[in-house]
């Protein structure tokens, strides 16, 4: 487009851009819809006096084109960032122009009146959120509520992609027939479980161990099971993988197994236990993968510990101590012999007792019968080794009755709304002929079950409205608030609550958020949301340099998920303010994590808190921390440093993007594609500063940069293992030596400068409405399924200041999301 | 290397169904003899092996660009195929970036945007099977070593998920299960078209009470069910006909996940299988970027971990143990395809292998100047294909010498502005 037909254009193409382009109608119907030509009028004035001289086409500064913006029919978030960008008086650059505020405020208003009412218009026809679909968890987690059955089958589902960091966005997930082959492969794999319980003899399992059959070994035997030493059987501190596996525990089937164990330390280290490890796995070279179950400190004194894990058939259990800063003993060839760790003086644990059982977390037999076959009783048909169906009326006219009241009931609760006859109808015909041609009530009512899981009523959030076409009805809202926090289908009380028209009243609503966050479901709210806001998910991805951090190891790792869940649980579950969330004077830990973190545990006062999140033996307690410690916040803890960085440094811009995106609610564009990375360099000749100093050179680098930097050079303060630093460390040959100093100084975009890390943290304490805007951000996203947009700008900024009353409490935040039209409307 | 040609009564049998047979190549050696074949009608087959983390270029260019170059040490294993092979550098998708995100799109060259929600589209593998795939029991193969990933996406932008199991791919490609399993799966499978069809209906009913945001939605779940059911039929026919028998009678999965080249190895026996048995022509193996510590001599730390090597010299030593076996692996399996007789041609010759990753510089996540090999399909070989670094040349036009050389008249995929300048399709 030439620059001259350009600016005949313009005019034209921006009632497309603004008011027309998503309407629906023909590009003639819209340069012909003309509306609020004034206002458009204004905007286009606007651009062509204040920003074309150097946007021009051919010519653009930043890579941005007035023309291109003026003809582009979606341009939606690029008028967002114009908005954005003079709203902030980034542009037209304050160096260079001087513009009457009440010009600036003229045109943002009017841009801003176009953006919404064009937003608006497409919510009222189309919704806000369109078509969410269940997730793989979420998919499993319903299964297993509905079916009583508790084998996990995410796994077997095709890996999700995130979108800004999360799974579920509604317009980012995928359908395919691929997709829907392994989705009728899960529910395959489901109601073969679920039926298999219903009409097999409970299958029941279990081990009892004491010392003698603990230990594995006889005589001179050397090998990596448990040794007998004074009435325990013992594993010494090593590295040999596999050495603690107890070989006879083998489980006969897939399962979930609840494992007690009773342990003591065996020569700790003076005033300390010794750390071990309780992991699963095959415990052979050719299969080495292990999965983790849980910890514990083992002491002097003998403790009982309790731990519940899914187990593969053929894993065994690996028992050992696991910390990496313990002396550890040196074995021959692999194998270790009785006695042979004695003279070596390290630690070990010794084990007096081991239980093994099986178990159906989700519950008895009679539960899935109950959910398959509604209350007619099953009676155990000797011949034929299974159990049958006790049905009252056995006749072909009472069969298709039953079959037809089974189906509206699971039906009901398989779509999360009562399901209408109509609907049903072909499902019961499916079944009758299935019933028909096999001969067989339970293969129909199985395969009318198999076609309601693949109904888009299952697998979709059918929402419906009330009358006037956005709020959303019961059911609908049950739906939403039940995958929010449960990650699956409502429960009874919530079903009931929405059957009796209940869930419009706001202060039902307060009370059903506070009651499922109490429910044993409720407890995953915390840990899913954390998994993907603060990329929790993600903390496997990297593993410390070994000779960086040489004392981090799987148990601290554990220690470090625990904080932030334990963390994450006190704000929300105490309503704590918001500003804690950045700087508190307390964190969560066990003695493993604070020796990590190099905090005396003498200086803090510790104290057992309470928890739904407790794993047995973790030893995970609220920790008032001294006065100047970097610990407390989010950003002290190891979880969050380790997943912004990459295993062995750090990058201020990759955390400094992080903290804007998910603290700051500060949305960050791509480089221009024409900016190679920095690469990293261990090697230390020039800081990260000084490599990083162009971006405030570049006036085009300088506008994103000076957002991303300054937080990312306060988190410099610790390295990518989580530990506080004052140096680099620099490499040397094969050796690390003291490097240059760390400089965590740096300023706010808004001007407002901080002496380092500290000073940071207590100016972002200060800073609520702007941290509580990042969660509420993320909140919205993972509540809707669909990003905040600039539509809803509006709202987010009335969430917050319904907060504020409470120092923008994360309970408050959290009920305001829910009863915000942004949750409650379609 | 033998060189196999199947039993022929083991493919007769069961030709009464009505189905336009496959090439059947490996048996076809016996028949072209007196019989010369078009090269235009001889079947064209595409192999890729993507790697999630990037090759160290300094390990993989040469010097020198042109047939005469001097081989680099990452090309020194290629060598006994080098008259069949092109190391290009100075290519990528023009405006995909994203670091590790552009996984996405190493074979369908979208951009996926700063937050990865622009919707993807069909990938080159993907585009072959849809067009052309249907003349063998599997459209195509996605495959991987690992995890649960694969550059491979259908034209609504959905990930194909990838088998990662060998033994699970030899028996869905080999193994005909007992009677009663077939029967019972046969069942299965009608049961299941008789469920595609009541929620097709299902589909609709709803989508008429819905408002049009959710309806265009469901729009792609009722295609996915009609494709779905239409998947079905195609198997169920395939099912009425035995699968090929191979002298191999059943393949062991590396259980260790740290045997990585151990991994890429079995999986190159099964495509190897899959091309010489015509069960599929398009195949997909994907190498993900894990952290696993690769068994090998000289290599201490995850494989994810000496990506970022920061210029480590120690890293930078065990990186290249870790890439150099992979590309060792790959030498091989293109020295086996080279033995292995396709017809009166070769495996390597109707075979175009590709060898990428989307990663350029793993250690800063650049997604320039992706690492690219192509070995075989007939092309005319250019040694190193040398491009500007600085100002890449588009790699999707690889991709349209490739559908040309596959067969199919297209000028155009995704961001391409042309042929593969320097490596055009030769087959009229």
């Amino acid at each position: 487009m030439s620059l001259h037909s350009a600016y005949g254009l313009s005019y034209v193409l921006l009632v497309v851009v603004l008011s027309g382009s998503t309407r629906g109608a023909s590009p003639t119907a819209r340069s012909q819809g003309g509306d609020g030509s004034i206002v458009d009028e204004g905007i286009v004035s606007f651009l062509n006096e204040q920003c074309r001289d150097c946007h021009q086409a051919g010519a653009a500064e930043g890579g941005f084109e007035v023309d291109t913006l003026l003809s582009d029919r979606d341009a939606h978030e690029r008028w967002v960032r114009v908005f954005d960008r003079v709203d902030q008086e980034e542009m037209p650059p304050p160096e260079d122009f001087e513009i009457e505020s009440t010009t600036r405020r003229k045109f943002l208003r009017q841009l801003k009146q176009e953006l919404v009412r064009e937003q608006n218009h497409q919510d009222r026809a189309r919704g806000r959120v369109h078509g969410r679909r269940l997730t793989n968890q979420q998919l499993e987690r319903t299964l297993q509520d509905l079916l009583r059955m508790d084998v996990p089958l995410a796994r077997r589902m095709p890996g999700e992609t995130r979108s800004d960091g999360f799974t579920h966005l509604a317009s980012a997930q995928p359908m395919s027939h691929f997709q829907l082959q392994y989705h009728l492969d899960v529910v395959d794999a489901a109601l073969d479980e679920a039926f298999e319980r219903a009409l097999q003899p409970e299958a029941a399992w279990s081990l009892d161990y004491g010392v003698d059959q603990i230990v594995g070994k006889r005589g001179r035997e050397r090998n990596r099971d448990p040794e007998f030493r004074e009435g325990l059987a013992v594993v010494w501190c090593s590295t040999m993988s596999f050495y603690g596996r107890i070989s006879s525990t083998v489980v006969p089937d897939d399962g979930w197994y609840r494992i007690t164990l009773e342990a003591s330390a065996v020569r700790p280290r003076k005033g300390r236990g010794v750390w071990c490890s309780v992991r699963s796995g095959e415990c052979v070279s050719s299969a080495p993968l292990m999965s983790w179950i849980g910890c514990f400190e083992s002491t002097e004194t003998p403790q009982t510990f309790q731990y519940e894990a899914w187990i593969p058939k053929g894993h065994r259990l690996e028992i050992r101590p696991s910390d990496n800063t313990l002396p550890r003993g040196r074995f021959r060839g692999g194998q270790v012999g009785v006695g042979e760790g004695e003279p070596q003086d390290i630690p070990g644990v010794g084990l007096s007792q081991l239980r093994i059982e099986r178990i159906f977390p989700q519950g008895a037999q009679r539960k899935v019968q109950d959910r398959l076959f509604g209350s007619t009783p099953i009676k155990w048909k000797k011949r034929e080794n299974r159990f049958v169906l006790n049905m009252a009326d056995p006749s072909e006219a009472g069969t298709e009755r039953w079959l037809r009241e089974r189906i509206a009931s699971f039906a009901s609760l398989a779509f999360r709304r009562p399901a209408k006859p109509t609907d049903l109808e072909p499902y019961i015909e499916f079944a009758k002929a299935t019933w028909r041609g096999s001969d067989d009530v339970i293969a129909g009512l199985r395969s009318a079950y198999r076609a309601l899981l693949c109904s888009p009523r299952f697998l979709y959030f059918h929402e419906e409205t009330l009358g006037d076409g956005r709020r959303l009805d019961d059911w609908s809202v049950a739906n939403r608030l039940s995958y929010l926090l449960c990650g699956s289908m409502p429960d009874a009380e919530l079903r009931n609550k929405a059957a009796t028209g209940k869930l419009r009243d706001h202060e039902t609503l307060k009370s059903e958020i506070a009651r499922l966050l109490k429910t044993p479901r409720g407890q995953n709210f915390v840990v899913d949301f954390a998994d993907q806001w603060l990329d929790l998910v993600d903390i496997d991805f990297t593993e410390p340099d070994r000779r960086l951090f040489g004392d981090f190891d799987p148990v601290v790792q554990q220690a470090m998920l625990a904080e932030t869940h334990r963390f994450l649980e006190h704000l929300f579950v105490d309503n704590r303010p918001i500003s804690e969330l950045v700087d508190a004077d307390y964190t969560f830990a066990n003695e493993r994590l604070l020796r990590y973190y190099g905090v005396d545990a003498n200086e803090c006062d510790c104290q057992n808190a309470p928890t739904r999140l407790a794993s047995s033996g973790d030893g995970m307690r609220r920790v008032n921390l001294p006065d100047g410690s970097p610990r407390g916040g989010l950003f002290g803890q190891g979880a969050i440093l380790k997943v912004t960085a990459n295993g062995n440094d750090t990058s201020p811009v990759l955390r400094g993007i992080w903290i804007n995106q998910r603290i700051l609610g500060v949305t960050i564009p791509e480089p221009p594609s024409s900016v190679p990375a920095v690469e990293p360099d261990i090697r230390g000749a020039a800081t990260i500063r000084e490599l990083l100093q162009k971006h405030q050179a570049d006036a085009s680098c300088a506008s994103c940069h000076q957002r991303i930097d300054p937080p990312g050079f306060a988190l410099e303060a610790f390295d990518a293992g989580g530990k506080y630093r004052d140096h680099y460390r620099r490499l040397v040959g094969r050796k690390y030596e003291q490097g240059s100093a760390v400089d965590t100084s740096a300023a706010f975009r808004d001007g407002t400068e901080f002496e380092d890390y500290f000073d940071f943290r207590t100016e972002l304490a200060s800073r609520s409405r702007t941290v509580a805007k990042g969660v509420a951000n993320n909140l919205i996203t993972y509540a809707t399924a669909e990003p905040v947009r600039f539509a809803d700008r509006d709202v987010v900024d009335q969430i917050i200041e319904s907060t504020m009353a409470d120092e923008g409490g994360l309970l408050s935040l959290l009920q305001q999301v829910v009863l915000s039209d942004l949750f409650l409307q379609k | 290397m033998s060189q196999r040609s199947l039993n022929r009564r083991a493919v007769l049998r069961g030709t009464g169904v009505s189905m336009a047979l496959p090439w059947l190549s490996a048996m076809n050696a016996s028949v072209s003899a007196g019989d010369p074949v078009a090269d235009a009608d001889r079947p064209r087959r595409f192999v890729a092996m993507t790697f999630g983390l990037g090759l160290l270029p300094e390990n993989l260019f040469p010097d020198d660009a042109g047939l005469e170059y001097q081989p680099s040490r990452y090309l020194r294993p290629l060598q006994p195929v080098r008259d069949k092979l092109t190391v290009v550098s100075g290519v990528s998708h023009p405006g995909v970036t994203g670091g590790h995100r552009a996984e996405a799109s190493i074979l369908t060259a979208t951009a996926m945007g700063s937050s990865g929600r622009s919707s993807n589209s069909i990938s080159i593998d993907q585009y072959l099977a849809k067009h052309l795939g249907d003349a063998t029991r599997f459209p195509s193969l996605v495959l991987a070593t690992d995890g649960s990933n694969s550059p491979c996406y259908t034209e609504s932008g959905a990930m194909i998920p990838p088998m990662t199991s060998p033994r699970d791919v030899f028996d869905r490609l080999f193994v005909d299960g007992s009677v009663q399993q077939r029967r019972a799966q046969a069942e299965r499978v009608k049961q299941g078209r008789s469920i595609m069809d009541l929620v097709a209906e299902d589909v609709r009913s709803l989508q008429g009470t819905l408002g049009a945001g959710d309806r265009n939605r469901l729009d792609a779940y009722f295609t996915s069910v009609r494709q779905l059911e239409q998947r079905m039929k195609k198997s169920q026919q395939w099912a009425m006909r035995p699968k090929p028998s191979v002298a191999t009678s059943e393949l062991h999965d590396v259980a260790d996940p740290n045997n990585m080249v151990g991994r890429i190895k079995t999986m190159c026996d099964i495509i190897k299988l899959a091309l010489e048995t015509d069960s599929t022509r398009y195949i997909t193996l994907h190498v993900p970027g894990n952290n696993r510590v690769f068994d090998l001599e000289g290599v201490e730390e995850g494989y994810h971990s000496l990506s970022h090597h920061g210029r480590d010299e120690d890293k930078l030593d065990q990186l290249a143990i870790v890439e150099e076996a992979m590309l060792s692996q790959w030498g091989e399996f293109l020295g086996d395809l080279h033995q292995t007789a396709d017809g009166d041609s070769t495996l390597l010759d109707q075979t175009t292998l590709f060898l990428t990753s989307n990663l350029g510089n793993a250690s800063n996540h650049d997604n320039r100047n992706m690492p690219v090999l192509i070995a075989g399909g007939g092309f005319d070989h250019a040694g190193h294909l040398a491009f500007d670094r600085k100002n890449n040349y588009p790699l999707p036009n690889f991709y349209v010498s490739l559908l040309q050389q596959s067969g199919m008249a297209v000028d155009q995929f995704a961001s391409s502005t042309g042929t593969m300048r320097g490596l055009e399709p030769n087959v009229g």
